[in-house]
């Protein structure tokens, strides 16, 4: 068996096929993107706007790493936004009433998201349900809940440590933010693309009866899946609490929609078992480019809201089989 | 010793034939019974397999052979019998457990993940590496290792979504022995597979049979028989027919025992129940195709005149159903002509082929057929709901005695018309299917396997409803793999192989179903 | 494939009557029920002609859209979107009378057009895309939103026309409503339309199995656009009996208000996969939305945990119709 040329027809095999199935559109559409603004805008091609891209895109990158689990695996989640939010003022309350602590802090919000993930799974394995009316479901009570505690006002948060290490600070000169979005990708993709964990969860959402025969307890999977997504949308709500130093019960509302879409534009396919870390963060960031050119091209805000459902509409378009 | 090596599939390759025979076989099955209500899909079968055999299974659809799959597969459990693996009683309580016994079943396309590779796929859930982590490296290497010493020509990094289809089944098979198994089973293998695609699949077959392992080849294709197996088991109506050396038998023979006696006498019988006056020939064909391409179909020509009744006899796969589906829009025909009463048209979707006066009976009728949750009332009025149709409302009352007509006509037994599908047996519901076509009666029926899956009494049913259609006046193109029906209910039969029609024949000039299985083979071949 | 054997028909005993409660739906009736009793002691004010009259003014939104949602659902598809497209058909309908001199008539045609192309739209994407139709109403809402923003600079437009305020928000006919008016007008049409009418059959049977329906001679992708576009056009009417009522209308109406529809719908009876559900189900199922908020408000808890109470009615919604499946 003559192995080399094998190979290297192989090789040219993906690329061209990537490249024409869309699964590299994205990439190219990404360097497009960043071509015409630095075009049009003479701040675009600055490293204070990447970085300040980059802030602004944290949030989306950091949940979209979740979702692209549970997409993967099959599964929808519309709740991260109202999550974002109860996880802030979980966060912020925690901090008032047991110890002014950073870590007391993030640990309550994280945990807090996890919390919804893990219910959003277990009643969606329970009940046989699409998760996207359960979390439909749980998009109505975090946000609920998040009102009631803070009676809808935002709750100030004072800890310095808690802005520094979650939302303001630097490390060697990276933003915290950016720092911790490159933190939490690079073990998302370990997770998925390195672990035994995420061939169960590519297994469970590629075929679910061939997951089970081959002894996949895809219920477990799809539970973890939504716990991780609910974890992060946990920790994005501590983020974003430690970047305004405050806790609003009213943030995050319709950022499922940023994620699902950077998401999808990454090359996840919607009835799962496909999909990579690295497209979604690239997904968040065109949406991200395209947010912030818009702005410096002066368009109405208005109109940005209308253009990111055109661009779901996009990603769904370029996902058809 | 033999134990510890048969265990091993990979390891030092079993004894020779002789050795096998004094070793227990590695599966035995006695006077194994099943029913299904009442229905009796198994009446004491026995079966046995050795060590590095292949051991065909044959016979009809309805014969038992799935059932008997299931139950190897630890899908169902048998009534009653005994199973022994290497002289060992065992109960198969669970497809885990049968797993777990050393047997594997190759279902089509039912365990792998499209969107991974290879490898991937023959190590799911039981990758190698450490804290969680897979070696991905060490993966590809374990599974080439493996692939190479199974003999199977699969490249470990393929994406098996981007595999020709007998290289997705290589790699059922291979992820099948991955494990340690005794007993591989394949049912039908073959038939979605092409000519060149079917011999890398044999070589497979013989190279494991080689190591040792036991296999279980379920077909319908006789060549296949001779080819590939050392001995076969023929079953009919639940029961064996005999287990026969391939070496020592032939195909008449095959084939005799697979029909049964009496399948020899059908066609001398058909006229005598079954009389009326043959379609002239002068008459304009009803439907008629003319070089039919498109995606599964190769130049079809067929006519069918008023009033007649044609059978389209091959193997699945063959091209039947799709001749059905081209005519009644359901698949786009790419070039050919479609002609209806002499004239070329295009149907383009369903509701243009019933407006010109045609009605398919489909295949599956759960998945096509029936709205399984809805009444029988509404189920009946799906094909005819714009006839029921008054300035836009719906006439109720008219679709109930409609419904409550076929429930007559047909003796479907239910408590009423508003029974739900899903609570009627299979020969209930298929003649809830055929009830949609009772008024008016289409000029042509389109009866795809019109009586797969329904016992006996509902069967001489359903044959009375397509006389009776018949008899009014509609013409119909039948696909059935039960040959014996084809010969009953046909004036003329036209044999599909690769997507076209290689032969017309009219009823009278084929001897009896032995004959119409052995053009069938032939065909193929 | 196993033969399902018929089963044996369920006696109507005392003792599986809980089960039959929930195999036939009635069990949300019998809900509606225990629910105003419990309000009726809870709170002197809740058993009133007046505070029933509110009742039936809230819940219009919900259940005008709620009609439509309930085809939507027994067809097989969601609208995440009609929320937004209320928001967009009021705005439209305001902003178009303002330029031709305070014509009701033409807000009102405006304001359905609107809707009904949102709604076609969706229906057109879904089918042709072949993507679900939640996804591609999640992109809708986005548009449509952003849209009504757009063109209100994010203000509200003011309506002028007394017609227009008498006949979609403030009037009355003989002695009712006329916003519960055109709940009944919308509930009368939806019956009709899904029980009585052949385009209805065609709607079950397409939820109900689409391979079958489609294998029966039915245009599945037009009765799928169809009711999409049906279902934008009552958001369109939503949006009429909303602004009439505010005397205006705001670009950021109606978010969130796509919860408490589908919630109504699966509520009343509709199966999430579709081929099952009634119309009748689906205003009971707002009904009880409506009880429970006005209830709730009478009683005096706080309206943060009433949008919490939304998500936990469908996840019982859900809850409840999973057990009727099995």
């Amino acid at each position: 068996m003559s192995r080399e040329p094998h190979m290297t027809t192989e090789a040219i095999d993906i690329i061209r096929r990537r490249v024409l199935s869309g699964e590299g559109m994205i990439y190219i559409a990404f360097v497009v993107l960043i071509i015409v603004f630095s075009v049009s805008s003479p701040f675009f091609l600055t490293l204070s706007n990447f970085e300040n891209i980059g802030r602004q895109t944290a949030l989306v990158s950091i949940i979209a790493v979740g979702m692209t689990f549970v997409i993967v695996s099959g599964e929808f989640d519309l709740s991260v936004g109202s999550v974002v939010a109860l996880a802030g003022v979980t966060a912020a309350i925690a901090m008032r009433l047991f110890a002014d602590h950073w870590f007391v802090g993030a640990l309550v919000g994280i945990a807090t998201g996890a919390l919804v993930g893990f219910v959003n799974g277990f009643l969606t394995v329970q009940f046989r349900t699409p998760s996207f009316l359960i979390t439909l479901g749980s998009l109505g009570i975090a946000r609920g809940f998040a009102m009631m505690l803070t009676d809808t006002r935002p709750i100030v948060i004072t800890n310095e440590s808690y802005f520094k290490i979650f939302g303001e600070g630097h490390v060697l000169g990276v933003p915290v933010v950016i720092a911790w979005t490159a933190v939490l990708m690079v073990a998302g993709a370990i997770l998925l693309h390195f672990s035994t964990f995420g061939r169960k969860v590519f297994a469970t959402g590629g075929n679910t009866t061939a997951a089970r025969y081959s002894g996949i307890s895809t219920y477990r999977i799809r539970i973890a899946t939504l716990t991780l997504t609910g974890l992060l949308a946990g920790f994005a709500g501590v983020v974003l609490s430690a970047r305004s130093h405050a806790a609003r019960p009213d943030v995050g509302a319709g950022l499922e929609l940023d994620v699902i879409t950077a998401v999808i534009l990454g090359g996840a396919a919607l009835s799962g078992g496909r999909g990579t870390i690295a497209g979604a963060l690239v997904g968040s960031l065109i949406i991200g480019i395209v947010n912030n050119g818009l702005v410096l091209v002066g368009v109405d805000s208005s109109l940005q809201i209308a253009i990111k459902g055109f661009i779901i509409w996009i990603a769904v378009t370029a996902r058809r089989q | 010793m033999m134990s510890g090596s048969v265990s091993d599939p990979i390891g030092t390759s079993a004894g020779p034939a002789e050795e096998a025979r004094s070793t227990p076989p590695l599966i035995e099955l006695d006077g194994v019974v099943k029913h299904f209500g009442n229905v009796h899909a198994l009446r004491g079968v026995h079966f046995d397999l050795r060590p590095g055999e292949v051991h065909a299974l044959l016979g009809q659809n309805g014969a038992g052979k799935s059932t008997l799959i299931k139950i190897f597969a630890g899908v169902l459990d048998k009534d009653s019998g005994t199973i022994r693996i290497e002289g060992r009683e065992t109960a198969f309580k669970s497809a885990a457990a049968a797993r777990t016994a050393g047997v594997a079943v190759v279902y089509q396309e039912l365990s792998l993940v499209p969107s991974m590779r290879v490898a991937d796929n023959l190590f799911l859930a039981r990758e190698p590496g450490r804290f969680g982590l897979v070696n991905r490296r060490k993966l590809v290497a374990d599974a080439r290792r493996f692939l190479e010493e199974q003999g199977l020509p699969l490249n470990p990094t393929a994406r098996v979504e981007h595999l020709p289809f007998a290289y997705r089944q290589l790699t059922e098979i291979a992820k099948a022995l991955s494990g340690e198994v005794r007993v591989l089973v394949l049912d039908e293998p073959t038939s979605s597979l092409s000519r060149g695609e079917e011999e890398i699949l044999f070589d497979a077959v013989r190279k494991v049979s080689r190591q040792g392992v036991g296999v279980i080849y379920v077909t319908h294709r006789l060549e296949e028989v001779f080819k590939l197996s050392d001995r076969v088991t023929v079953l009919r109506d639940g029961a064996n027919v005999g287990t026969f050396a391939t070496s020592d038998v032939t195909m008449e023979q095959l084939v005799g025992s697979i029909v049964g006696p009496s399948g020899t006498g059908a066609a001398s019988s058909k006229s005598e129940d079954y009389e009326r006056a043959p379609p002239s020939e002068t008459s304009q064909p009803v439907i008629e195709l003319v070089d039919v391409n498109n995606d599964r179909l190769n130049g079809v020509n067929l006519a069918v005149q008023a009033g007649e009744v044609v059978g389209l006899a091959g193997m699945i796969g063959s091209g039947r159903t799709e001749i059905l589906e081209s005519i009644f829009g359901l698949r786009r025909i790419a070039s050919g002509e479609l002609r209806i009463d002499g004239e070329n048209r295009k149907v383009r979707a369903p509701i243009q082929a019933i407006g010109l006066g045609a009605g398919l009976v489909p295949e599956d009728r759960h998945l096509q057929g029936l709205v399984l949750d809805h009444s029988i009332e509404r189920n009946v009025a799906l094909p005819r709901l714009d006839r029921l149709d008054f300035f836009g409302l719906f006439r109720r009352r008219e679709s109930k005695a409609r419904a409550r007509a076929a429930i007559n006509g047909l003796s479907i037994v239910a408590p009423s018309t508003g029974t739900r599908a899903a609570e009627l047996s299979g020969g209930n519901q298929q003649k809830v299917v055929f009830g949609r076509w009772s008024d008016p009666t289409p000029r042509l029926l389109l009866l795809d396997e019109p009586t797969v899956g329904v016992d006996v009494g509902a069967r001489e049913q359903i044959y009375e409803v397509v006389r009776t259609m018949v008899a009014n006046g509609a013409s119909a193109l039948i696909v059935s793999s039960d040959l014996g029906e084809l010969l009953m209910l046909t004036d003329r039969i036209a044999v599909v192989a690769g997507g076209r029609v290689v032969d017309v024949m009219p009823v009278s000039e084929i001897r009896n179903e032995e004959h119409l299985h052995q053009i069938v083979q032939e065909a193929q071949a | 494939m196993s033969d399902t054997e018929p089963e044996p028909a369920v006696a109507l005993t005392l003792k599986n009557a809980w089960h039959t409660l929930i195999a036939t739906g009635g069990l949300i009736y019998v809900g509606l029920l225990a629910l105003m009793i419990a309000f009726a002691f809870a709170s002197p004010v809740f058993l009133t002609a007046e505070n029933f009259a509110n009742i039936g003014r809230q819940t219009t939104l919900v259940s005008i859209m709620a009609v439509g949602m309930a085809l939507v659902i027994i067809n097989g598809e969601f609208d995440l979107s009609v929320g937004s497209t209320m928001a967009l058909s009021g705005v439209f309908a305001a902003i178009t009378m303002k330029m031709v001199g305070h014509e009701w008539i033409v807000g009102a045609v405006v304001a359905l057009a609107t809707g009904a192309m949102v709604g076609m739209v969706n229906g057109l994407l879904t089918v042709k895309l072949m993507m679900p139709s939640f996804l591609i109403t999640l992109g809708s809402l986005s548009i449509a939103r952003g849209l009504a923003l757009l063109v209100t600079g994010t203000r509200p437009v003011n309506i002028l026309s007394e017609d227009y305020v008498m006949i979609f928000g403030e009037g009355h006919v003989v002695g009712i409503p006329v916003p519960i008016v055109w709940t009944i007008v919308c509930t009368i049409g939806g019956i009709i339309l899904l029980h009585f009418s052949t385009f209805g059959r065609k709607i079950y049977a397409t939820g109900g199995n689409t391979t079958a329906a489609r294998y029966s001679g039915i245009n599945t992708d037009f009765v799928k656009v169809t009711t999409l576009t049906i279902t934008g056009m009552l958001a369109g009417l939503a949006a009429l009996v909303l602004t009439a009522r505010s005397h205006a209308a705001r670009p950021d109406a109606g978010a969130g208000i796509e919860l408490d529809v589908i919630a109504a719908v699966i509520l009343g009876g509709a199966a999430l996969g579709g081929g099952t559900g009634t119309i009748v189900g689906a205003l009971v199922g707002s009904l009880i939305i409506g009880v429970l908020n006005n209830g709730l408000n009478l009683v005096g808890v706080d309206p943060s945990l009433q949008l919490a109470v939304k998500g936990l009615i469908i996840w019982f919604a859900i809850a409840l119709s999973r057990r009727r499946v099995r």
